[in-house]
């Protein structure tokens, strides 16, 4: 083979996964946290602020962001709700959820009052979004 | 609240910079420079995945060059899977170098190639097909080794 196709393989290559990358990379950072979250969707009843982890069955930042939202959920009252993204494609086609874990914190009214897109909040950020949404 | 052992994300996204530009020099040198190009980036992630950070010559590297290249550090995340990918990274352009040593150039070209897509997809937009293979692995209830 020689140097000029070599070349011309390389670019096709390269030229070819850098748009893959770009178009990707344009996906994802276009992701927004949405603005209400209906507690029907997920069956709740009970009133209040809730947590909601959006998930999917790859996500590593999703196993490390649960037992944090778990901790919160039992220490402020907040019921958690888990979504596998995969399983529930209506309810992320409804809160155009792009990335995993999307973590939401909703408050009585259904607003969403913080949030984090694809990485898992501190446990103090995570404490102070729910005494964020309590005082609402 | 015990987190795993973290990375700055910058650093794998930087590394497999070196890890597509390599191979794809050596792609387009052709043998008998690409074998030993493949070689030496093959032994780098190797001892890189074995040794850890310290070990790692081009996470070094790219550490020495990141103030010239105004380069801020990034969110952390999980080391595992990155390391995971870095051995399959290995494996492949060591197992290229081998092809081409042996003479079966086009295999050796195929896994180059293969290393320089996968690398240059992680580097140019943080997606990192290894990542997700070792916590498919995980999940289907394997060991992937890390």
């Amino acid at each position: 083979m020689d140097l000029m196709l070599r070349l011309a393989i390389l670019l096709a290559v390269g030229g070819g996964a850098t748009f893959v990358s770009f178009a990707l990379r344009r996906y994802f950072q276009n992701a927004q946290l949405p603005q209400r979250f209906d507690r029907k969707d997920v069956n709740l009843s009970q009133p209040g602020t809730m947590l909601v982890e959006f998930t999917s069955p790859y996500c590593y930042e999703c196993q490390v962001a649960y037992p944090l939202l778990q901790a919160a959920s039992a220490a402020h009252d907040a019921p958690l709700a888990v979504i596998d993204a995969r399983e529930r494609p209506d309810l992320t086609s409804k809160y155009a959820i792009r990335t995993t874990p999307t973590i939401l914190v909703v408050d009585r009214r259904g607003k969403v009052t913080s949030g984090w897109l694809d990485e898992s909040p501190t446990e103090a950020d995570l404490t102070q979004a729910l005494l964020l949404a309590g005082s609402r | 609240m015990e987190r795993p052992a973290q990375v700055d994300s910058t650093v794998p996204r930087a590394k497999a910079g070196f890890h597509f530009l390599l191979p794809g020099v050596a792609f387009l040198l052709g043998p008998p420079a690409a074998q030993y190009i493949l070689l030496f980036t093959g032994l780098a992630m190797a001892v890189s995945v074995l040794g850890g950070p310290r070990y790692s010559l081009f996470g070094r590297l790219f550490k020495a060059m990141r103030p010239a290249l105004k380069i801020g550090t990034g969110k952390p995340e999980a080391v595992a899977p990155h390391r995971f990918a870095e051995a399959i990274g290995a494996v492949c352009l060591l197992a290229a170098s081998a092809f081409y040593f042996a003479g079966a150039t086009l295999a050796g070209q195929v896994l180059a190639l293969l290393v320089v897509v996968l690398a240059l997809l992680n580097a140019a937009a943080g997606v990192c097909v290894g990542c997700q293979m070792y916590l498919l692995i995980k999940r289907i209830g394997g060991k992937a080794t890390a």
